[in-house]
């Protein structure tokens, strides 16, 4: 290749490199809009992410509470009854559901055709001490007309078992 | 002031020969140093620098060559030169394909604009090539004899203030085989012609009578080996100043005026200084110059262009890494909210996250429940309010979210505070109370219902 053919090789490939960069140049400027388009919606996501794990926080806190502290078996309501001398039940039903990932919930219904309100408060105190708790998740007291403090009671107590228990 | 290049910019010394004085070559030797320093030189010393590589600058006489000026209709500069060629063939009385040329000094002028058509035909400075080479030396630049005169008579004499563009200029080369003369009004000249060697007053009086009115005042600069001729001179002097009054100078070393011009020309340029030896009789060294530089501007062009496409690529790809850190940050904490590798992107991605969420919400709702129990604490506190305000409670009922109570109150309004006890716990309640019983006692009750 002589002078004049290698120069004009040269160029042509220096006119190549200059086109493909100003071409680049362009195309970055007209995609740069774009590009702060996309990431001001990913920014946006971020955000949204963040108000629902901060939505989730406070049951993820009680899931992890409740991990810590129902980790033995839980005490028997009825001992609880009998340890502050309260009446005895009429009935007590018992039942179960599934929380999944091993936990269960135990629930415990004690009827009490007649009994002190004031007997039946201790006792949910009680229960509701214990480790891990008893949980009062539904009453009916119904006053019998007839003996102030008295009343028929219906008190449903739950817990949660943790997949080790 | 306009700084101008020089035709062989590169060099720092050059030997400037002038053929077409006189019988004997003119020679000056020129440096570049700060200015250009001129001194008298031979063609053999000449000759012997140019063996060793020093450029040797020619000079192309006024009547081998030709210089006109050329009006374009064309206010742009670049339209203009476009057509220049076409004009300049149309003026010449030979074909321009023949000849080796150049316009210079172009600007614009009222509505159009124009240039100085300076050149020769090839034949001439081949020949005039030949010359040189007769006497050993093959001149690198070859420059147009009236431009270079007009040029060096800038330099050396300096036009009385405020004269410029009103008084013209003469310069009369005086020689037994180029006399010349050109003239002009401004700092361009207008007319560059070679005189009839046998008639030079006669050729200048037709000239300047074709151009200028008698008695217009000229300043008159004479130069060139013919000066020489003390008596000569005068008489040329005194002929041209009587019909074209003003003052008449003589270069100084006028025998190397031209030799001189041609130095300067080479070294120091000016705004009309053009090489004639050009295209196909281009000097090896200036062609290998011109290579040169065209290699090192597409070099420099194509490393522009490299330039220009790495900057791109280092800042796509910086602003790529940069998405990238933001797309696996999201994808992480997707993730970890889902409880699983979130796949999707952008708005799917948040919901199948949501969905996720709200499944988990639902899941470990009894642990909040448990964690956090109201129902007893609500029932201690009903039971508390009511004891205070003389309530009796026939019935209570409740779960996390529901309450129902049903008793009797001492006033109208005694079973009221009941309301916002629930409702700040959550609970949505009505009060329903009938008229006032035979002891007075008000009953009521508070079902579920209305706004929490």
């Amino acid at each position: 290749m002589n002078g004049s053919g290698f120069s004009r090789v040269l160029w042509l490939v220096a006119a190549v490199a200059v086109v493909a960069g100003v071409a680049m140049s362009a195309a970055t400027l007209l995609g740069l809009a774009n590009r702060q388009k996309r990431r001001a919606a990913k920014h946006g996501y971020l955000r949204e992410l963040d108000a629902i794990a901060a939505e989730l926080a406070p049951y993820r806190a009680a899931h992890e509470q409740c991990r810590r502290t129902a980790t033995g078996q839980p005490v028997s309501p009825e001992g609880l009854l009998k340890e502050i001398g309260g009446p005895t039940a009429d009935d007590v039903r018992r039942g179960t559901r599934d929380l999944g990932n091993g936990w269960q919930a135990a629930r415990k219904t004690f009827v009490f055709n007649k009994a002190a309100i004031a007997a039946i408060m201790t006792f949910v105190e009680k229960a509701e001490a214990a480790e891990p708790p008893w949980n009062l998740v539904r009453c009916d007291v119904r006053a019998l007309s007839r003996e102030r403090g008295m009343a028929a009671v219906t008190v449903e107590l739950e817990t949660l078992q943790g997949p080790t228990n | 002031m306009t700084r101008h290049r020089g035709i062989i910019p590169w060099a720092r010394l050059c030997f400037a020969v002038d053929l077409c004085s006189s019988a004997a070559p003119v020679v000056v030797r020129a440096e570049r140093s700060g200015g250009v320093r001129v001194r008298s030189s031979s063609i053999e010393e000449a000759a012997a620098a140019a063996s060793r590589g020093v450029p040797v600058v020619g000079v192309v006489g006024v009547r081998e060559g030709f210089a006109r000026w050329l009006a374009a209709p064309y206010p742009n500069l670049a339209k203009a030169r476009r057509v220049l060629p076409t004009l300049l063939d149309v003026d010449l009385p030979f074909p321009l394909e023949d000849c080796l040329y150049s316009f210079v000094g172009q600007r614009l002028a009222g509505d159009g604009s124009v240039a100085l058509a300076v050149g020769a035909r090839r034949v001439d400075i081949e020949r005039r090539l030949d010359a040189y080479t007769e006497h050993g030396v093959d001149p690198a630049a070859a420059f147009h004899q009236g431009v270079a005169l007009w040029s060096q008579a800038s330099r050396e004499v300096a036009r009385e203030p405020g004269t410029a563009g009103q008084r013209p200029r003469a310069v009369v080369y005086l020689s037994s085989s180029a006399p010349a003369l050109v003239v002009g009004e401004s700092e361009d000249p207008a007319g560059l012609h070679g005189l009839r060697p046998d008639d030079v007053v006669g050729h200048v009086r037709q000239l300047m009578r074709a151009r200028f009115s008698l008695g217009t005042a000229v300043e008159w600069i004479f130069a060139g080996p013919g000066v020489d001729d003390v008596d000569g001179l005068d008489r040329i002097r005194t002929e041209v100043t009587t019909d074209w009054p003003g003052p008449a100078s003589v270069a100084r070393d006028p025998g190397e005026f031209l030799a001189r011009a041609l130095a300067w020309e080479a070294l120091a340029g000016s705004a009309l200084g053009c090489n004639l030896r050009s295209g196909a009789l281009v000097h090896p060294v200036i062609g290998q110059r011109s290579r040169t530089r065209n290699t090192r501007a597409a070099v420099a062009a194509l490393l522009a262009g490299l330039a220009l496409c790495g900057v791109n690529l280092g800042w796509r790809m910086a602003v790529e890494g940069r998405d990238d850190t933001l797309d696996d940050g999201f994808r992480s904490r997707a993730s970890e909210l889902a409880g699983f590798p979130v796949v999707a992107k952008g708005r799917d991605a948040v919901e199948q996250v949501r969905t996720a969420v709200e499944s988990a919400k639902a899941q470990w709702e009894p642990f909040v429940a448990a964690c956090h129990p109201q129902l007893s604490a609500t029932v201690a506190e009903v039971a508390a309010r009511s004891a205070e305000a003389n309530i009796e409670l026939r019935l209570l009922t409740g779960t996390d979210s529901e309450f129902r109570l049903a008793g009797d109150g001492p006033t109208w309004e005694a079973p009221e505070s009941l309301v916002p006890l629930l409702s700040s716990r959550g609970y949505a309640v009505s009060l329903d109370r009938r008229d006032a019983r035979d002891d007075g006692r008000v009953p009521f009750t508070l079902d579920p219902g209305g706004r929490p």
